[in-house]
C-alpha cells in the first residue's frame, strides 16, 4: 500500500516539475500573442499583431536572419572540419590521438565566455562578421566532432576497401561510399552545429556593432530596457526553429535507422 | 601486424587485412593540418595570447595582476557570491530532478520521447528567451503576482526579481533540463530486477533503494551536479538580467572590464581564475563519466 503511495507521489512530484519546465514556454507564446503594448499573461485580445510587426522591422529582422546565416555558415564549417578530422582520429595510427580528442572537447568544456573574451583579445579589430562565424564553428565543432567520429567508426572500411580494389579512385569512394555512408551522421552533425551557433550568446556579445547584432544580443539588450510582446514574439520564433530543426533530426533518424544505418545520434551538452 | 615482406603477392593483403599505416597519406595529411590550423587560429593561440596577457602589464612579466585580484576584498567578495548561489542552485536543481529523471527511465520508449519533448525543447531554447520567460511570470505586475493578487492571498505584489531569489529561480530553470538528461542517461541502464532481488531477499522498499539503485545513479548524479555547477559559476545571462545590484556574479565582471578596455590584465587573470577552476571540475567529472572514452576505439 505505501508502495503505491510511494509511486504515485513520484509521479505527481515529476509532472508537477515537467509543468514547470513547460509553463515558461508556454508564457512566451500567450504573451506574443497578445494585443497590449506591454507585456502581459494571459494575453488580452490575442491576435498575430505583434508578428506582423516584427516582419516589418529591420531591428528584428536583421538580427534573425545574421543569425541563421551565421549559423548555417559556421555549421558547415565546423561539420567540414569536424569529419576532415574525425577521418584521421579514427582511421589512423597518429600518436598524441587522445589530447587531439581533448583539444577538441575543450571549447565545449571551458566556457564560452572564456573563448569569446580571448578572440576578442586577439581579433578585435578583425571584420565582426567574419568573427563571430568564425568564433561560432569553433563552439560548435566539439559536438560536430563528437557526432562524426562515432558515425566514421560505424561505417564498414570493407565497402571501401571494395570500391578500391575494383578500381574506384579514392575521390570516387569518398563521394560514393563514405559520404552517403555517414549521410545521417553528417546531418545530425550540421544541424547541431547550427543550433550550437544559433544558441551562441558570448561572442555575439563582444563582436556585435551597431550595423551586426546577433538575434540573442538584440533580444538581452531590448530585455534591459523594457519588457516588450515584440521580445515575446521574436523568441516564440526561435522556439519554433529550434523546435524544427529537432524534428529534422529525429525523421532523418527514423529514416536513417530504417534503411539500416547504425548511426545514433546523442545530445552531449551545450547549456550555457 | 602482419608482415607484407612474407607475402609475395601484394594485393592480396590489401584486400584481406591492410594495416593500418603509421604514414599518414597527403589527404589525411591535409586534412589533420588543415583542421588543426583553424583550431589554432581561432582557439589555441587566442587563449594562449590571453593566458599570457594575465602574466603582464605595462612593467613586463610579472604576477601583479593576479595579486592584484586575489586581495582584492571586491573580486573577492563577486567570487565567493557566484560560488554561493552556484552551489544553493545546483543542490536544488538536482534536488528536483533527480526524482523526475528516475521517473521518466521508468517510462516506456513512447513515454520517454512525449515526456522528454518537455524537457529537450527547454534544453535547446536560447537562455535569454527562457530567462526573458521568468521576467514576465515573476515581475512586479507579472502573472505570478497577478494570481497571487487576484486570489487574495497576498495584498501587494511580492518583489521576486532583481535579487537572489530570481537569479536561483532564473538558474535552476535554465539548467534543469540538463541535470535530467544526464542522470537520464545513467538511470535507463540500470537493471531493475536488481531492485526486485533485493526485495525478495527481505529487504525493505526503503533499504533496496538506499542500497542498490542510489549507489547505481550516483555515478549521473555526481556528474549533473558538476556540470550544472560549472555552468552556474559561468553564468552571465541570469544574473545579468534577473539579479540585482548585490548579485553580480563572475561573468558580468569580466563583461565589464573587458568591454570598458581598462585594466585588460586583471580581467584576463579573472578569465584564467575562472577557467582553471572550471577545467579543474571538468577533470573530476571526467574520471566519473570517462567523456574522453566516447572516442577510444572499441575494436
Amino acid at each position: 500500500m505505501s508502495n503505491r503511495i510511494g509511486r504515485i507521489a513520484i509521479a505527481v512530484y515529476s509532472v508537477l516539475v515537467i509543468v514547470f519546465l513547460a509553463i515558461p514556454m508556454i508564457i512566451i507564446t500567450g504573451v506574443s500573442l497578445g494585443s497590449t503594448s506591454y507585456a502581459t499573461f494571459p494575453p488580452v485580445d490575442p491576435s498575430l499583431q505583434w508578428y506582423a510587426d516584427i516582419a516589418a522591422d529591420p531591428y528584428w529582422m536583421d538580427s534573425l536572419l545574421l543569425s541563421l546565416g551565421v549559423a548555417a555558415a559556421a555549421a558547415v564549417i565546423a561539420v567540414a572540419l569536424a569529419f576532415a578530422l574525425s577521418m584521421v582520429l579514427v582511421r589512423s595510427k597518429i600518436r598524441f590521438k587522445r589530447a587531439l580528442y581533448t583539444l577538441v572537447l575543450l571549447p565545449l568544456i571551458i566556457p564560452k565566455l572564456v573563448t569569446a573574451v580571448a578572440l576578442y583579445d586577439t581579433y578585435y579589430a578583425v571584420d565582426q562578421m567574419m568573427m563571430i562565424v568564425a568564433g561560432h564553428a569553433i563552439v560548435a565543432i566539439s559536438t560536430a566532432v563528437i557526432i562524426m567520429s562515432a558515425t566514421i567508426r560505424s561505417v564498414d572500411q570493407n565497402l571501401e576497401r571494395a570500391a578500391w580494389t575494383m578500381g574506384a579512385s579514392r575521390f570516387r569512394v569518398l563521394t560514393k561510399i563514405t559520404l552517403p555512408l555517414a549521410a545521417p551522421g553528417l546531418i545530425a552533425a550540421f544541424i547541431l552545429s547550427f543550433l550550437a551557433s544559433f544558441d551562441e550568446f558570448f561572442i555575439g556579445l563582444f563582436f556585435s556593432s551597431p550595423d551586426v547584432v546577433t538575434l540573442p544580443i538584440r533580444i538581452f539588450t531590448a530585455l534591459t530596457h523594457q519588457v516588450s510582446p515584440a521580445v515575446a514574439a521574436v523568441s516564440t520564433v526561435m522556439i519554433l526553429i529550434v523546435a524544427i530543426a529537432l524534428l529534422l533530426i529525429v525523421i532523418f533518424n527514423k529514416s536513417a535507422s530504417r534503411k539500416g544505418a547504425s548511426t545514433k545520434v546523442q545530445l552531449p551538452g551545450n547549456a550555457g | 601486424m602482419v608482415s607484407t615482406q612474407t607475402v609475395p603477392v601484394e594485393h592480396m593483403t590489401a584486400v584481406t587485412v591492410r594495416p593500418k599505416k603509421r604514414r599518414l597519406s597527403w589527404t589525411q595529411r591535409f586534412s589533420l593540418w588543415g583542421s588543426l590550423g583553424y583550431l589554432a587560429a581561432f582557439f589555441v593561440i587566442p587563449v594562449g595570447a590571453l593566458v599570457l596577457n594575465s602574466f603582464q602589464t605595462v612593467d613586463g612579466w610579472t604576477l601583479t595582476n593576479y595579486a592584484q585580484v586575489l586581495s582584492d576584498g571586491y573580486y573577492l567578495g563577486i567570487f565567493w557570491e557566484t560560488v554561493r548561489i552556484g552551489f544553493i542552485s545546483t543542490t536544488i536543481t538536482i534536488l528536483l530532478s533527480y526524482p523526475v529523471a528516475a521517473f521518466i527511465s521508468r517510462l516506456s520508449n513512447r513515454g520517454v520521447a512525449l515526456v522528454m519533448v518537455f524537457v529537450i525543447l527547454p534544453y535547446f531554447t536560447n537562455t535569454v528567451v527562457r530567462t526573458f520567460a521568468w521576467i514576465v511570470i515573476l515581475g512586479r505586475e507579472g502573472a505570478l503576482n497577478s494570481f497571487l493578487i487576484a486570489a487574495g492571498i497576498i495584498p501587494e505584489p511580492l518583489q521576486m526579481l532583481y535579487n537572489e531569489l530570481g537569479v536561483m529561480v532564473g538558474l535552476v530553470y535554465v539548467f534543469l533540463p540538463l541535470a535530467i538528461l544526464i542522470q537520464f542517461a545513467v538511470m535507463r541502464g540500470i537493471d531493475t530486477n536488481l531492485l526486485r532481488a533485493a526485495e525478495t531477499m527481505g529487504a525493505s522498499k526503503v533499504r533496496a533503494f538506499f542500497k542498490v539503485y542510489l549507489p547505481l545513479s550516483l555515478p549521473g548524479t555526481i556528474a549533473a551536479a558538476l556540470l550544472v555547477f560549472i555552468e552556474c559559476v559561468g553564468a552571465y545571462i541570469t544574473p545579468a538580467l534577473m539579479g540585482g545590484q548585490g548579485n553580480t556574479m563572475v561573468a558580468q565582471i569580466i563583461e565589464r572590464q573587458v568591454r570598458m578596455g581598462l585594466d585588460f590584465g586583471t580581467a584576463a587573470a579573472v578569465v584564467v581564475i575562472l577557467g582553471v577552476v572550471v577545467s579543474g571540475i571538468y577533470v573530476l567529472y571526467d574520471r566519473i563519466t570517462g567523456m574522453t572514452k566516447l572516442f577510444e576505439d572499441n575494436s
